[in-house]
């Protein structure tokens, strides 16, 4: 038996178990079977049509575009930032059915141009924080210009994306840094969402963002005098008495994609309202 | 800041469709009935779109008879501020619908009944307020001095629970006073919050007190396109998490997030579109 002889076993193996997949999923939704047919996809996408996997690609396209017509797959993009990679590339094979309508992609490009769908833009910034901390040393570590991707609206947009988590804590962080860099002059562009999450910490009595957005507000994007007074009042509620950190953070606003335990948090919080406490004892008594 | 448009003609026209569709599945379910007709108000009285009303007043005519002649009126949990909206919708375009009329002097009488206490909430002078445009001998009473007192200091509304800062919303709408620009930009950042939280309703809310009585600022505009971004192909409004709510039936979801989510969004537009047609900064009426 040479190898070759085993590809139509295999390839009925595969379109037993993907069409299984693809019930599953339109069945039931999960994540899980989502990721398996994105794990899927992923290899597809980077064959050339190529005999053996046509009927995979066919049964995967009218899947992707039935989903994509019945509006699954735009629940599924805005549901969450980890799932917008997938969604694309199930986009991309819809079109390669009978089924696929230009229209029916209006809705995700919709979301998209309205920056609705998530995108991960940590890695971006990343790499740029990277780079200028390591230049500092003397160490190069560009590798090249990043071109004219507009950091300061893909950060300040990301108000119009569903839910926040630590990450984007991080990402605010990440863009202070590279004001306090001098690699970029965000600070007036960047004003909305590091706004919208303090006042949603204010709303939700979560002390450990609040400390720190009050913190990356005072200092880089600005903190009006309204905003100020309700955050004062939330940061004296929560001071410890003696000497003690702040409290143990929310839990739900823990995320998936980034490793943050509870502790580094709560140190981080406690350090940032110390930083910024004297600025607004000073302008509230000013 | 970049202008929104909302809602085109033909969206418009495939949102109206939508909210018949589900009227006529939900008929039987009053509460979500009258949601459906209320958004078909909206975008039928929407400046630039004035489709026609006369459909709608026979729809409200026939569930404001299924109303009155119901045993038990409190079962169906209609929303009193969505009838008396849409009979001020109507009368505004001169339709007096008889039997709709007495269906709001029933809740009218049903108001004047209540104690102070009642009387004095955001919701309820809110609708004493809109009863009074409609010609009710009404009072709208004064609210109680502590909420006068939260009414006039906009700082500390961003730390009230969602119900209290509701209420202040109420206040508003029911006084028909302007918000300045730091009332309209908390305003707007919770609303930015909440919507982002799903919170479509509350959201909304706040939006619409921004657009109808305050001063229009970047925040209210991003919140906005929020809103329009909802948008589905069907014609609805609001995304479900098919990872949370697989158990859900279709049937659910559209009760529970997309019919309110669409009735929050075309009342938002259509509140947006009569500021833009008149100025108006006094607010306006069905808003």
């Amino acid at each position: 038996m040479t190898l070759s002889d085993s590809v139509p076993k295999l390839l009925a193996a595969s379109q037993e178990e993907l069409e299984k997949l693809l019930d599953e999923f339109e069945g039931s939704p999960s994540l899980d079977a989502f990721f398996d047919i994105g794990a899927t996809a992923e290899i597809l996408s980077l064959d050339r049509r190529s005999e053996e996997t046509t009927p995979l690609v066919g049964m995967l396209s009218n899947a992707a575009a039935r989903w994509l017509w019945s509006g699954i797959l735009e629940d599924v993009a805005f549901a969450s930032v980890g799932c917008v990679y997938h969604t694309a590339l199930l986009c991309y094979f819809a079109q390669y059915s009978d089924k696929y309508h230009p229209s029916d992609i209006k809705t995700i490009k919709r979301l998209s141009e309205g920056r609705l769908l998530g995108r991960s833009d940590l890695p971006l910034l990343t790499q740029e924080v990277t780079a200028a901390y390591l230049s500092r040393c003397q160490v190069s570590a560009t590798f090249g210009v990043s071109g004219k991707r507009d950091l300061a609206t893909l950060i300040d947009k990301r108000a119009l994306r569903a839910r926040s988590d630590e990450y984007d804590i991080m990402a605010i962080i990440m863009c202070a840094q590279l004001v306090q860099l001098g690699c970029a002059s965000y600070e007036s562009r960047v004003r909305l969402f590091p706004r919208t999450l303090l006042i949603e910490s204010v709303r939700s009595d979560n002390i450990n963002w609040l400390s720190a957005l009050t913190f990356l507000c005072v200092r880089m994007f600005g903190l009006p005098p309204w905003l100020r007074s309700a955050v004062v009042e939330r940061a004296i509620t929560h001071l410890p008495e003696g000497v003690g950190l702040l409290p143990w953070p929310q839990s739900d606003k823990e995320s998936d994609l980034i490793q943050r335990t509870a502790r580094g948090l709560r140190l981080r919080s406690t350090v940032a309202l110390m930083l910024c406490l004297n600025d607004l004892e000073n302008s509230d008594h000013g | 800041m970049g202008e929104t448009t909302c809602l085109s003609f033909e969206q418009a026209i495939k949102t109206d469709r939508y909210c018949r569709a589900l009227g006529d599945i939900y008929f039987n379910n009053t509460a979500a009935y009258i949601q459906s007709l209320f958004a078909r108000c909206c975008l039928a009285t929407t400046p630039g779109f004035n489709f026609d009303l006369r459909k709608i007043a026979e729809d409200s005519s026939r569930i404001a008879k299924t109303v009155l002649s119901h045993l038990n009126r409190d079962e169906l949990a209609i929303d009193p501020l969505l009838v008396v909206q849409i009979r001020l919708i109507l009368m505004s375009a001169g339709m007096d619908v008889a039997i709709l009329r007495e269906l709001v002097d029933l809740i009218a009488g049903e108001l004047a009944g209540q104690g102070e206490d009642i009387r004095t909430q955001g919701r309820v002078r809110r609708i004493a307020s809109l009863l009074t445009s409609l010609g009710y001998v009404n009072d709208v009473l004064e609210p109680p001095g502590d909420t006068l007192r939260l009414l006039d200091n906009p700082a500390v509304w961003l730390g009230l629970p969602t119900a209290q800062l509701s209420d202040v919303a109420d206040h508003f709408f029911a006084d028909k006073v302007g918000l300045d620009d730091m009332s309209s930009q908390i305003m707007s950042l919770v609303a930015l919050g909440e919507l982002r939280n799903y919170r479509l309703d509350f959201g909304c809310k706040l939006l619409r007190l921004v657009f109808s009585q305050g001063v229009i600022c970047l925040e209210a505009n991003e919140a906005l396109n929020f809103v329009a971004l909802q948008r589905r192909r069907d014609g609805g409004y609001g995304f479900v998490n098919p990872f949370l709510e697989a158990e859900q039936s279709e049937g659910d979801k559209a009760l529970s997030l997309h019919l309110p989510a669409t009735l929050n969004a075309v009342w938002l537009f259509r509140t947006k579109a009569l500021r833009r047609s008149d100025g108006n900064l006094g607010g306006c009426l069905a808003c």
